[in-house]
């Protein structure tokens, strides 16, 4: 099922975070969603200063057709525009609209699919409540026909084929000229699209959650920050935490997580759309669980975390500095292997002992570097 | 969502295993269960000799009730010479075959007393009136002859089409596993949805959500080994790592299970009967688990693996001991960390 959290920073940029599993057969956990995926080519960002990304949340099959129709009306229509000022795609608001429009026509599909494999029929030819069939026209009356008919194109009611589909939700954010950084959100079951009234948004399995976690970010801001932004790394921070928790205390989310960042102040295009994935993502999600254990003081978490999204060191560089920032290197390598560390021998937990684990010389705990005799 | 994992030995020793997530309304995971525990009160066990472990799957409020049940069965059986005779008057000592029909009974009744509950707060009336066609209502008889009620209390008792409104108290299985001096080391499972106790023949058995990835390493392993060896021939500390090693593939590959594991060993060769059943349910089953990954991904060599396995399950050896000695003799010490950091190496 996956989640989707995000978070507006400021009133230029956000950004969206997203876990990796998805289920099949109602058991199967499996780590193979990609749930961000950006709209618009580097052409259209940078001739339109604007980006806009996707997340989907549900059955992947039906994120993935939305996402790809999506890019290719959005490619088609900029190919044959004259200019930026001709194509209608140029807010967020025209691509969170479109966005829904495609969602809307995908869904559509599948019950048409379905109409046709059954009954040879579809649903406009079901509105007018009858359909050609050969040169015969032929008129739709039987009840359990129209009933089935209805429980296909109405959510709330039993149909087992379509009620995976039903639970789709998107998420559509990003940053245009006109509007600055927006959040809307569209579902499989209103099929309306809605903005986000709020400095954040949650969708999938993980929402109630995660968004616990941003509400107490937002609900200690003033409105002012609300409106103007905060601290671009304490949010981030707070993002990554919200997915961690997720992760933690919902069903259907985990595996490596997919950071997006938008900053539509930034002086380059390519500095507008951030994307930290795989290990990158991992060990941010690491560094944000050794911040809240209170095992990495603040300052150095904010240093990490700003170092690993500006991509300014590498991961293994990053990594050593986080186990070389911390009391115990041994402490924190059980608490990120997942152990109950409450219960562990706390002598052991802070032994000042070199930790076999780091005995090749990658990583050494701040105690081990101290000099002998230092206090 | 759960599961369960059972494996014999030999004649004498066994291990069972499980997980400890639950899943709270669909969508909240808690490594808070208690999936498999002792049955025997020690008074019993002092009696007769036996150790028996029951783990449930389903809903754990049932699993916690069949539980209770028999334990508190067993104890006033214990403590009741003449119960204990009127229970078992030609078998002086009981065997865990009839431990696990005394499950089974308890089970059934816990299902009965629950389905009249139900039907009491539905409809007013209960499995027998229903059977007999009539409830009195006060001195009134009231016969049952509402077609629709008729038939939804047929599916209600019967488990048929599956009505949603009871599948919390059918959707159950359970393993109960243990060893008495007759019949040695034996595995039982016990399922409400199919109205069943069965014995076990196979070298294992494996129930819950996580069971389909569990059985498939189960099998594997049994597979390897010959009729003579599956009887009565499986090297314990090899066959632990298995057991592990499937409940590791359930944990990897199954929504609904994780957290740590609780590993429960029979041993009915020890004298003392505190020692035929032992539990590791602490860092030293999450070290095991830990092992046995690095194991399956080729950094510790077979031999390494199932040392730690026998010092940490079988010897008692403290967990920070193995914690540091498995670094010096893995492969790829950066490698092995990410891997049981979660990373994907």
């Amino acid at each position: 099922m996956s989640t989707v959290n995000a978070l507006r920073l400021s009133k230029d940029s956000g950004a969206i975070i997203s876990d990796e599993e998805t289920w099949l057969f109602g058991r199967r956990r499996l780590f193979i969603s990609d749930s961000i995926a950006s709209l618009i080519s580097p052409e259209m960002a940078e001739s339109l200063k604007m980006e806009v990304v996707f997340a989907g949340i549900g059955n992947i099959s039906l994120t993935f057709e939305v996402i790809r129709n999506i890019r290719y009306v959005l490619e088609n229509e900029f190919q044959h525009c004259q200019g930026p000022h001709e194509f209608a795609y140029r807010t967020v608001d025209a691509v969170a609209a479109l966005c829904n429009k495609e969602f809307q026509k995908s869904i559509k599909r599948r019950v048409n699919d379905i109409l046709k494999f059954r009954y040879g029929f579809n649903l406009k030819n079901f509105t007018e409540r009858a359909f050609d069939s050969g040169s015969q026209r032929i008129e739709i009356k039987q009840k359990a026909v129209i009933d089935d008919c209805l429980a296909l194109i109405e959510p709330g009611q039993i149909c087992e084929s379509l009620q995976p589909l039903y639970e789709n939700e998107g998420l559509i954010a990003g940053y245009d000229k006109r509007n600055g950084f927006q959040i809307y959100e569209i579902d499989a079951v209103s099929q309306e699209k809605f903005l986000a009234p709020s400095a954040f948004c949650n969708l999938g399995r993980g929402a109630d959650t995660g968004s616990i976690i941003l509400a107490d970010l937002v609900n200690s801001k003033t409105l002012h920050e609300r409106r103007q932004g905060f601290d671009k790394i304490e949010g981030l921070i707070e993002l990554i935490y919200s997915a961690n928790v997720t992760s933690t205390f919902n069903n259907q989310v985990g595996g490596y997580n997919t950071i997006v960042i938008i900053d539509g102040s930034a002086t380059s295009p390519e500095k507008t759309f951030t994307e930290i994935t795989d290990h990158e993502a991992r060990l941010a999600g690491e560094i944000v669980t050794a911040y809240k254990a209170d095992l990495l003081d603040k300052t150095k978490t904010y240093e990490l975390i700003a170092e690993l999204v500006e991509k300014k060191r590498t991961c293994p560089e990053i990594e050593r500095t986080m186990f070389a920032s911390v009391k115990s290197a041994r402490y924190l390598d059980l608490v990120l292997r997942g152990y109950k560390t409450q219960s562990i021998d706390a002598a052991y937990l802070q032994s000042n002992k070199e930790y076999p684990a780091f005995a090749d010389g990658r990583r050494h705990g701040k105690t081990s570097k101290k000099k002998r005799g230092e206090s | 969502m759960t599961v369960i994992n059972a494996i014999r030995f030999d004649h004498h020793s066994g291990a069972m295993s499980c997980d400890e997530q639950t899943t709270v309304g669909e969508k909240r995971k808690v490594f808070g269960s208690d999936k498999i525990k002792s049955v025997i009160p020690p008074e019993f066990t002092k009696k007769t000799g036996i150790v028996a472990a029951y783990g449930g799957t389903g809903t754990s409020a049932v699993g916690e009730e069949i539980r209770f049940r028999i334990t508190n069965k067993l104890r006033d059986l214990a403590q009741d010479e003449e119960l204990f005779q009127e229970r078992w008057p030609e078998t002086p000592h009981p065997t865990l075959w009839d431990i696990a029909a005394l499950t089974f009974e308890e089970a059934i009744d816990m299902k009965r007393t629950r389905i009249d509950e139900f039907l009491t707060g539905k409809y007013g009336f209960t499995t027998n009136d229903y059977i007999q066609g009539f409830f009195m209502d006060r001195n009134k008889r009231v016969d049952i002859k509402q077609e629709e009620v008729l038939r939804r209390t047929f599916d209600y008792i019967s488990f048929k089409n599956t009505p949603a409104a009871v599948e919390s108290i059918y959707r159950n299985k359970g393993i109960i596993s243990g060893w008495d001096q007759h019949l040695g080391f034996q595995i039982y499972v016990i399922s409400l949805s199919e109205n069943s106790l069965e014995p076990i023949s196979a070298l294992y058995h494996s129930v819950g959500s996580g069971s389909d990835t569990a059985s498939i390493f189960l099998a594997s392993f049994s597979r390897q080994k010959t009729i003579r060896e599956r009887r009565s021939r499986i090297n314990p500390v090899e066959g632990m790592a298995h057991l592990i090693a499937a409940t590791n593939a359930a944990s990897l590959y199954n929504m609904g299970v994780g957290g740590y594991f609780n590993i429960v060993l029979f041993d009915g060769n020890q004298k003392d009967p505190a020692k035929r059943l032992i539990e590791i349910s602490d860092h030293r089953s999450k070290l095991a688990s830990e092992i046995v990954s690095a194991s399956s991904a080729g950094l510790i060599s077979d031999e390494m693996t199932m040392s730690f396995i026998d010092r940490l399950i079988f010897q008692g050896e403290p967990f920070n001991d193995i914690n540091e000695e498995l670094w010096q003799v893995c492969s790829d010490t950066t490698k092995l960390d990410h891997l049981l950091r979660g990373y994907k190496i």
